[in-house]
């Protein structure tokens, strides 16, 4: 770019959203903490003892253990990678699916944009948990299935937004010089119109994936989310789903539940951010 | 200038305006959109402020009425209306939000847009956004204005008004929304009427409709007119008193026969070199105006102008005086100040 | 003004586009909005035709219709090549097509939508050239902005660091990039300030000297076309109703629109004269009057103006005038 990305007025409105900036850095912390989890914390989250059910918060324990004797730390961070990882990933999917489909939609039009537009309100039709909730029992549970069961649903939002985006800047003159000049369709579709929408395409992003982690935090609380041995936020709170457990052990439910809350807000204030900054009327 | 004595000056005047300043804040710095514009509006005439884009004819003209964004203030200056009565309304020391204010919007004081499409409700059909206008400043109740809103409709030369009174905008024509904007304006009889650009989003036959029709109004109601444009030829048609503008400030104003036959400003003369002027085709040389407008963040001292302008000298690099070149011509140039001296 | 050799370059025959017009749920098509209906008209190498008219008239969707934006729903364009061979370039095969693509080419009226706004002038300069594999494309980029009066520094700024008039000027190098014969001007002083306008006008006129350019330039301003154009087209709800020599557009049309088109211009020059001010609104171009489409605003209009429509004659004694209108004897 010409102007360097610190000069730009995007930047200055951001800089000056210290929400947004608060959201940025817990997300990098949160994803610097998944990476770097064996580092963080080296106790096996999946070695079970026992005979340290349920041990409190200690110097041996940071987070004390689970039912199983599972180092509760090490699982709250462990489980980071896999929330943050079915987020990121189902985002991935979803916005692929989504670029590609908006944009054959939106540019093509004809029978290709009433097929796409039914199958997208065939999705939205449905109350996604449920639909979800199906899916999972079809397939069965695993990481891999619910990456790929959240992108595919997912990527209606996006759809619609690039759908209308593509309609609307292909009446642009310059899409019509391109073609004037015999450019093919497929190249003034995603390398002259797309670069127009990135602004857009990011806020979806960003406000996607918050709504994605809270729905496998919600699924696995239930059960139906990540296979409930492999860790993640959502199964951690699905260990608390006892009366019991809730009176008397409240580092089971309490340190997921924060996590969780923190990572929703902080990308949710993060897209505010984004969407604000890239709004020229703000 | 004392009350008392503003009333006797404007005896024939409509609206004064006095040194008028308009500035915007912007993240960019601050930008001088009007830096010192005064002109008088006498009663029953057209004055069309002319100038291009950036000129700050549209922000003079609204300010007026106060209408402008949250970030623009009227930093300096007066505006003096006269609402008859020997009464002057300072216009500039009212606040914007305020009754006073809202009452002379539309009422003593109304507007016409360029793009009826966006200034027209879409949800509202034409009758009910009529209604509302002279709810507002005539009192009517409802019931009795239906009569009004056909008498409005029918004014301004719309054929069957009481099925047009039911539709929407969309259902309109450019020519028939511009039309019935106007009859809104006219609704609770102001004294004055701005137009910002009223034709230049409309067909050239349908603008020749609407600029008859304008005329003819002013004349049958005594009413005065700013009328704002771009385009030469509709001041040529249309206006009494012509003022041109340029980056903010006025450079001549004069009687429109005036600017036509005798221009005096380097600025007038360049732009109405710079026109095509229908009848002549190829035979005419079009004398585009060299260089580009400067940035408002980054105005040359003196003479905004000099920059372009042919007759540039050493003079310029100080912001020239207005003077009066002849009766009621006023030009701003360094040029014609050593004329007036040696006279 | 130098005499125009009348060597044809493009014949336009019978060109329609018809938009299919649906309603309801089932989105039934219930009639066509005839655009451009049955248009024709020769094209001379070198010159410049103006096409005016209203909104609605169906200058635009003709231009585009010859630079194959739209497919015609029927009609045919002929090029015509120095050797007398014809092309017709509307039924072309893909490869011909594209490579045909280099012989007309567009400038747009909005400077703001024409270009890309997220692309360097470089790129969007450079991609008809790379598409079309022309050689040394930035120095035929450096070139092309030299003779539009642009510093070829700029090459890598983007669009929003130009004013009005310099990106129009972009538009026009890029037009010019692929060195076309014809080039379709679709409003393209429209948005400009009027010092601008000029500028631009200038421009266009010593690039159409320099490289013998053909020019088809639409616009709806009768100043700009009476100045800049050899003869003029005039549109009225998708039909040419008259051609004529520019020379004869204030004082010798023969057409009752063409007329009060011309006198509804407001004017610093031409004093005196009698303003026709023209009754009701332009049509509805999906539901035109019967017979001639004028005849409602037609101060003229005779009887048989309401059942049949005329056809577009030349002028008894002039090869280069033709009017559609029942005043004229055939």
């Amino acid at each position: 770019m010409n102007i360097t990305i610190f000069q730009s007025r995007q930047f200055r409105v951001f800089k000056k959203h210290k929400l947004a900036q608060f959201g940025a850095i817990t997300l990098v912390f949160f994803i610097l903490v998944a990476v770097f989890a064996d580092l963080i914390a080296p106790k096996d989250p999946n070695k079970m003892n026992l005979r340290h059910s349920y041990k409190a918060p200690s110097s041996e324990f940071f987070l004390g253990t689970d039912r199983i004797g599972r180092d509760y730390f090490s699982r709250l961070v462990h489980g980071t990678r896999v929330s943050l990882g079915v987020g990121l990933g189902g985002i991935g999917i979803a916005t692929i699916i989504g670029i590609l489909f908006g944009g054959l939609s939106g540019y093509l039009g004809g029978r290709i944009d009433i097929f796409l537009l039914k199958l997208s309100e065939l999705i939205i039709c449905f109350p996604s948990i449920v639909l979800i909730l199906m899916i999972v029992t079809i397939v069965g549970q695993s990481l891999l299935n619910l990456i790929l069961i959240f992108g595919f649903l997912e990527w209606v939002g996006l759809y619609r937004l690039i759908r209308s985006l593509f309609m609307s800047l292909k009446e642009q003159e310059f899409v019509e010089a391109l073609e004037a000049f015999g450019v093919r369709k497929f190249s003034i579709m995603f390398q002259h119109i797309l670069p127009n929408a990135i602004a857009p395409i990011t806020v979806w992003m960003t406000l996607t994936l918050a709504g994605m982690i809270l729905a496998e935090a919600g699924l696995s609380f239930l059960g139906m989310g990540v296979p409930l041995q492999v860790p993640s936020w959502g199964n951690l709170l699905n260990g608390a789903k006892d009366l019991r457990v809730l009176e008397n052990y409240p580092w089971i439910w309490i340190p997921p539940g924060i996590v969780i809350t923190l990572a929703v807000l902080s990308i949710n204030f993060l897209g505010d951010g984004l969407r604000d900054a890239f709004n020229p009327k703000s | 200038m004392l009350l008392i004595q503003k009333v006797d000056f404007m005896r024939n005047l409509i609206l004064q305006i006095k040194d008028l300043k308009v500035y915007f804040d912007t993240d960019e710095g601050l930008i001088k959109a009007v830096d010192g514009v005064s002109f008088n509006v006498e009663k029953n005439s057209v004055v069309a402020i002319v100038g291009e884009s950036g000129c700050g004819k549209s922000v003079t003209a609204r300010s007026i009425l106060q209408l402008l964004p949250t970030n623009a203030h009227i930093v300096d200056g007066e505006l003096n209306f006269n609402l008859g009565d020997n009464k002057i309304i300072e216009i500039h020391k009212l606040d914007r939000n305020s009754r006073e204010m809202r009452a002379i919007r539309g009422g003593e004081i109304s507007i016409v847009f360029q793009d009826p499409m966006t200034f027209l409700n879409p949800v509202y059909t034409i009758g009910y956004q009529i209604y509302e206008n002279i709810k507002e400043h005539l009192h009517y109740k409802y019931r009795n204005s239906i009569a009004k809103i056909h008498e409005i409709l029918a004014s301004v030369g719309i054929s069957n008004p009481i099925q047009r009174s039911q539709q929407f905008p969309h259902e309109l024509s450019g020519g028939m929304r511009q039309r019935s904007m106007i009859g809104m304006s006219l609704s609770a009889n102001p004294k004055l009427i701005i137009a910002d650009e009223p034709t230049t989003a409309l067909d050239v036959t349908i603008q020749a409709q609407v600029l008859d029709l304008m005329k003819k109004i002013q004349n049958e109601k005594g009413m005065s007119v700013i009328l704002i444009t771009h385009d030469m030829g509709v001041v040529a048609e249309m206006a009494d008193f012509v003022v041109v503008m340029y980056m903010g400030k006025i450079v001549e104003k004069a009687s429109c026969q005036m600017i036509f036959n005798n221009p005096k400003h380097p600025y007038t003369i360049k732009l109405l070199e710079s026109i095509p002027k229908l009848g002549r085709g190829r035979n005419q040389k079009l004398k585009p105006i060299s260089g580009t407008t400067p940035n408002f963040t980054s105005l040359p001292t003196g003479c905004l102008f000099s920059p372009r302008c042919d007759f540039a000298s050493s003079k310029c690099s100080n912001i020239p005086k207005e003077i009066e070149y002849s009766d009621n011509h006023f030009v701003s140039c360094w040029k014609y100040n050593e004329e007036i001296k040696e006279n | 003004m130098k005499k125009l050799r009348k060597t044809k370059i493009l014949d336009i025959k019978n060109i329609c586009k018809h938009f299919p017009i649906h309603k309801g749920v089932f989105r039934k098509v219930v009639g066509y909005t005839k655009a451009v209906n049955n248009v024709s008209i020769e094209i001379y190498k070198g010159e410049t035709l103006g096409i005016v008219g209203e909104s609605g008239c169906g200058k635009t969707t003709l231009g585009k219709c010859i630079l194959q934006l739209y497919n015609v729903t029927s009609g045919n364009v002929f090029y015509e090549d120095a050797d007398k061979n014809q092309l017709d370039i509307l039924n072309l095969s893909k490869n011909e097509k594209f490579n045909f693509k280099k012989k007309i080419q567009v400038i747009f009226q909005d400077p703001y939508s024409s270009l890309n706004p997220s692309v360097t002038i470089r790129k969007t300069l450079i991609e008809p050239l790379k598409i079309h594999k022309i050689d040394d494309p930035i120095e035929k980029i450096t070139n092309i902005l030299s003779a539009v009066n642009l510093d070829p520094d700029y090459i890598n700024r983007y669009p929003h660091e130009f004013s009005g008039g310099q990106r129009q000027r972009i538009g026009i190098a890029r037009a010019l990039s692929l060195d076309p014969e014809v080039i379709i001007c679709d409003e393209p002083v429209s948005a400009l300030d009027v010092s601008i306008q000029a500028q631009v006008l200038e421009l266009l006129l010593s690039l159409q000297k320099e490289r013998d350019l053909t020019y088809i330039f639409i616009t709806h301003d009768i100043s700009v076309v009476e100045y800049l154009s050899n003869r003029v087209a005039v549109m009225y709800l998708g039909e040419i109703v008259e051609i004529l020599d520019t020379v004869n557009l204030v004082n010798g049309s023969k057409h009752p629109y063409t007329e009060a088109l011309v006198s509804a211009v407001p004017v610093t020059s031409l004093k005196g004269r009698e303003k026709i001010i023209l009754e009701g609104d332009v049509p509805d171009p999906s539901d035109p009057p019967l017979g001639c489409h004028f005849h409602p605003r037609c101060k003229y209009a005779m009887d048989i103006c309401r059942i049949e429509k005329p056809l577009l004659k030349s002028l008894s004694g002039s090869n280069s005038h033709f009017v559609s209108c029942h005043l004229q004897p055939s």
